[in-house]
């Protein structure tokens, strides 16, 4: 289990794409005593990624388990292992401990409707989610994507919007947040379009990822629309350093985002102080 | 248990210093000039403190070591590799742990030892025997006696020694201590009536009234308590109640770089700190003072029993005595589970 | 509740009633409707020391104490209140009132929102020796203050008492650096000492900084003795002497001793008297092309 606890295996970087002006997506093989290992994890989960040398960060799994073979990671540059991290090349290897957390509770939602609802970066933890869902496209009922970013070049992940528009019974809804050229997509915050398609709950779970003032207006808005909060699951972020529930910083009330989390249903979310 | 015989204080140090060919050996040892006491390595010839000092640092720091290097890396054109530190080289006793400080080990045990186990730290705790010193209250802050620890026979003690007249009387308590009581027998002859007695009946001044019990209501019913605004208002927010706290155990983790390799190490961390929170975004979900200090006490006397049937304090009251401003986790809790304000005046 | 140990009893009446006064004055203050709070001093639990309180209404203000055991610079906590709206009271002693006008010199607080009750002091008592404090010892300053009212002249106390050993200046170069880093290797970098300086107001500490990474977080001797030399010498001619890092540090690090040579050298070498006492420009803030440099001039 050292993997897990503090010593990292190797994340061979085999190719670099950008995301956004800011956000690269890194795709490694995991190496264990210089030959390549299988990794396998579950949506939602994350890994500690680091840097050696300037130090680890908690970053969220963008691939899905159902296409084995490389791990894909979205990295936002905001701070200095992310910057040195933007600093690598295809070659270079980074740490990689994981995968950590506790993942979309895949099996319980099988047979359900689902609206994923993402905000800019938020996209990366629900692309693996999506991509999960479509690859398993018979498992579960009408997908609806409701994505939504500043402008149209913060979109994340745009390859995908048109593989996932053709999959069966599956919409996808774009919004910016202000008019711009050459954008003829909705344009308005991502709580106005959930509000604007007024999906009703049936037996719809709602799933939404993205920054905490959108999660704020777009959970007040599905409990508006009848949604029980055991149905309207989302992640949350905290400062994190060892990922395995020991060095104490990412407690919300007695729950640890590394291992309880990050994804919790609004129900669990209700029993914890509302600290995040 | 067994009385496994009658050690002089005289004898004291020679004892150790033979176990040292063989084990390493912790012992309370002097430090500095005005009386403190600290926990490290006995050589031969040393003098051990036993007395009614406890030691500044707590039991924990030979577990779970202030700075601890996970491990050192090298780098080559494409290749990094990844070594991991060695924690210990050789099997340990620390001798003359108190009550508080043992039981606090479960307690750091319930993280550390859960999956995935944090090695190094299962490594230290099965590699070490703990000799107790039955405790008599080491000063008017001890309280172990109200959080359910036996100060004399501590368990999660290997041998007990119990002081009695110009000596101890020695008990083993598990396998562990039985090896380690083979190597102590030249020193041991058998106990006198009046020794068995003193030993019997010894007792300690801990406190036994403060009350750590967690609010009706949980979390929620003192969320909002006046006692973070007070507890906040005074504390300076300087984190030496975590340093000193036997059963924090919170850490930080850093690298560095010294040329073509370099190193990770972990270190003590406190949630009193702004940064211990703050992202690398810029958002900080605990902002204020008045939150951490919250967070503080609310992780030991409500979170920590909820996830793990025990309140995260064994009533050493170091953290009274360390606080430049005195304040300790007797009367906070007091003060959180009141309902009004001032309804103590 | 009174714990007076080497001041002799005349004066323990006169303490006493003092206390008095201070608890109406602070009373009458926290009546007005826009009084926070007073913050003063308290007896800790044990009833043997004292530590800094917050009293919030008249009630409360039955429960702050003046003795010779009120170390705590109640000053030190302003400029963390900078942004509250309403006015605060504080009762400062001599130090304090010195940290108090550097910090309203330094902008870290405004005065037109305190109400300031000026306290003379007679000489703090070591609770743990029952000694006269070493600060107190060496405190010979009067200070000028607009205070919002007094509980009497604010006059130099009248102690004389040797000063605490070591003499550091009477120790060789090699003596004293063995003795620093023997001091300074019990460090345990808790930060107390930094947390309960009145001097210590940065928004960020360029120790809590990873970007860039002043120090090094390895925690080693070297370590050590940047952190603290770096404080010290950012303390030169702001330091007021209060001691309160002395007092804070858990691990017992002469601390006194690592400022008072500062203060020592600021006076010897730029005639510089100490903060808080003139308005004079802060030492670190000027500069004389006929300042001495016997760094350069290598005397040692």
């Amino acid at each position: 289990m050292n993997e897990l606890m503090m010593i990292p295996l190797i994340a061979r970087i085999r190719s670099i794409r950008e995301v956004t002006f800011d956000t690269l997506m890194f795709e490694v093989a995991i190496e264990k005593d210089g030959k390549e290992v299988p990794f396998s994890y579950l949506p939602g989960q994350f890994a500690e990624l680091s840097v050696f040398g300037v130090g680890e960060s908690p970053i969220s799994i963008t691939s899905t388990c159902t296409r084995p073979g490389l791990v894909e990671f979205a990295v936002r540059e905001v701070g200095l292992v992310t910057e040195a991290m933007h600093n690598m090349r295809p070659g270079d290897n980074m740490g990689i401990r994981g995968p950590l957390g506790n993942g979309f509770p895949v099996d319980e939602m099988k047979g359900k409707d689902i609206l994923f609802i993402a905000g800019g970066i938020g996209l990366a933890p629900l692309r693996g989610l999506i991509n999960y869902v479509l690859d398993n496209r018979s498992d579960f009922g009408a997908v609806d994507i409701i994505y939504g970013a500043r402008a149209p070049n913060l979109l994340c992940f745009d390859w995908e919007f048109d593989t996932w528009k053709a999959a069966p019974d599956t919409r996808v809804h774009l919004t910016i947040d202000a008019p711009a050229a050459g954008w003829n997509g909705s344009v308005g915050f991502v709580p106005a379009i959930v509000k604007e398609l007024a999906l009703p709950p049936g037996n719809r779970l709602a799933v939404a990822c993205g920054p905490p003032i959108m999660i704020k207006y777009v959970l007040e808005d599905l409990a508006a629309a009848g949604y029980r909060d055991e149905d309207v699951i989302t992640t949350l972020e905290m400062k994190m350093k060892c990922g395995v529930g020991k060095c104490g910083r990412c407690n919300i009330g007695a729950k640890y985002i590394c291992v309880d989390g990050p994804v919790f249903r609004l129900s669990e979310l209700k029993t914890i102080p509302s600290e995040y | 248990m067994t009385v496994i015989g009658y050690m002089k204080r005289s004898a004291l140090e020679g004892v150790l210093g033979d176990i040292s060919d063989k084990l390493e050996v912790i012992a309370p040892l002097p430090s500095g000039d005005k009386g403190a006491v600290e926990l490290r390595r006995f050589e031969k010839g040393a003098q051990v403190s036993i007395g009614p000092v406890k030691p500044m640092l707590p039991l924990k720091t030979i577990f779970l070591p202030p700075v601890e290097q996970i491990f050192r890396f090298s780098k080559s054109e494409n290749e990094t590799t990844v070594t991991a530190s060695t924690p210990i080289t050789r099997d340990r006793v620390v001798f003359g742990a108190l009550g508080c400080d043992i039981a606090a080990l479960a307690l750091i045990d319930e993280v550390f030892l859960r999956e995935p186990v944090d090695e190094a730290y299962r490594e230290r705790r099965t590699r070490t025997t703990i000799v107790a010193l039955a405790c008599e209250g080491q000063g008017p802050e001890c309280f172990c006696a109200s959080v359910g620890i036996d100060p004399v026979r501590p368990g999660g003690a290997d041998v007990v020694m119990i002081p009695v007249k110009d000596g101890f009387i020695v008990e083993t308590i598990t396998k562990k201590g039985e090896q380690l009581g083979t190597m102590l027998q030249g020193a041991l002859r058998d106990p006198t009536g009046p020794q068995k007695k003193t030993a019997r009946s010894f007792t300690s001044t801990s406190r036994s009234d403060v009350d750590l019990s967690a609010p009706a209501g949980g979390w929620s019913a003192v969320w909002e308590s006046e006692a973070w605004e007070d507890a906040s208002a005074r504390c300076i927010g300087c984190g030496i109640c975590t340093v000193v706290c036997p059963t924090c155990h919170c850490f930080d983790v850093h690298d560095e770089r010294h040329g073509n390799g370099g190193e990770r190490f972990r270190k003590w961390d406190s949630c009193m700190a702004v940064n211990f929170t703050m992202m690398a975004h810029g958002e900080n979900p605990r902002p204020q003072h008045r939150a951490r200090v919250r967070q503080r006490y609310m992780h030991k006397l409500v979170y920590f029993p909820e996830n793990h049937g025990a309140v995260a304090c064994v009533g050493c009251g170091r953290c009274a005595v360390a606080c430049p401003n005195r304040t300790g986790i007797g009367e906070v809790a007091d003060r959180m589970r009141e309902r009004e304000e001032d309804s103590n005046e | 509740m009174f714990h007076a140990i080497r001041t002799p009893g005349r004066m323990r009446d006169q303490l006493k009633d003092m206390q008095t006064r201070l608890r109406e004055i602070a009373a009458a203050f926290l009546e007005r409707p826009d009084a926070l709070f007073f913050i003063g001093w308290e007896m800790t639990p044990d009833e043997k020391e004292t530590r800094p309180f917050f009293a919030r209404n008249p009630r409360q203000a039955q429960r702050l104490v003046w003795n010779d055991l009120c170390h705590p610079n109640p000053a030190s906590y302003l400029p963390r209140l900078r942004d509250r709206e309403g006015m605060i009271g504080v009762a400062v002693k001599g130090c304090d009132a010195r940290a108090l006008r550097e910090l309203i010199r330094a902008n870290q607080i405004e005065r037109k929102n305190l109400f300031v009750l000026g306290i003379p002091c007679t000489g703090l008592v070591d609770p743990n020796t029952g000694a006269i404090a070493s600060r107190c010892a060496e405190c010979q300053y009067p200070v000028d203050f607009d205070y919002d009212e007094t509980l009497g002249p604010m006059e130099t106390p009248a102690l004389t008492v040797e000063r605490s050993a070591p003499d550091l200046d009477a120790m060789s170069l090699q003596q004293r650096r063995a003795f620093w880093k023997q001091e300074l290797d019990k460090c345990i970098r808790c930060d107390a000492c930094r947390k309960i300086c009145y001097g210590c107001y940065c928004p960020e500490c360029i120790f809590e900084m990873s970007d860039p990474k002043w120090a090094t977080n390895r925690g080693d001797l070297a370590d050590k003795i940047f952190y603290h030399a770096v404080r010290a010498y950012h303390l030169a001619g702001r330091c007021v002497g209060c001691d309160e890092c002395a007092r804070a540090c858990p691990m017992g690090v002469r601390l006194d001793l690592l400022n008072r040579s500062l203060r020592d050298h600021a006076k010897e070498m730029f005639s510089f008297d100490g903060a808080g006492i003139t308005d004079e420009k802060p030492l670190l803030r000027t500069f004389s092309t006929e300042d001495p440099d016997p760094f350069f001039g290598g005397d040692e």
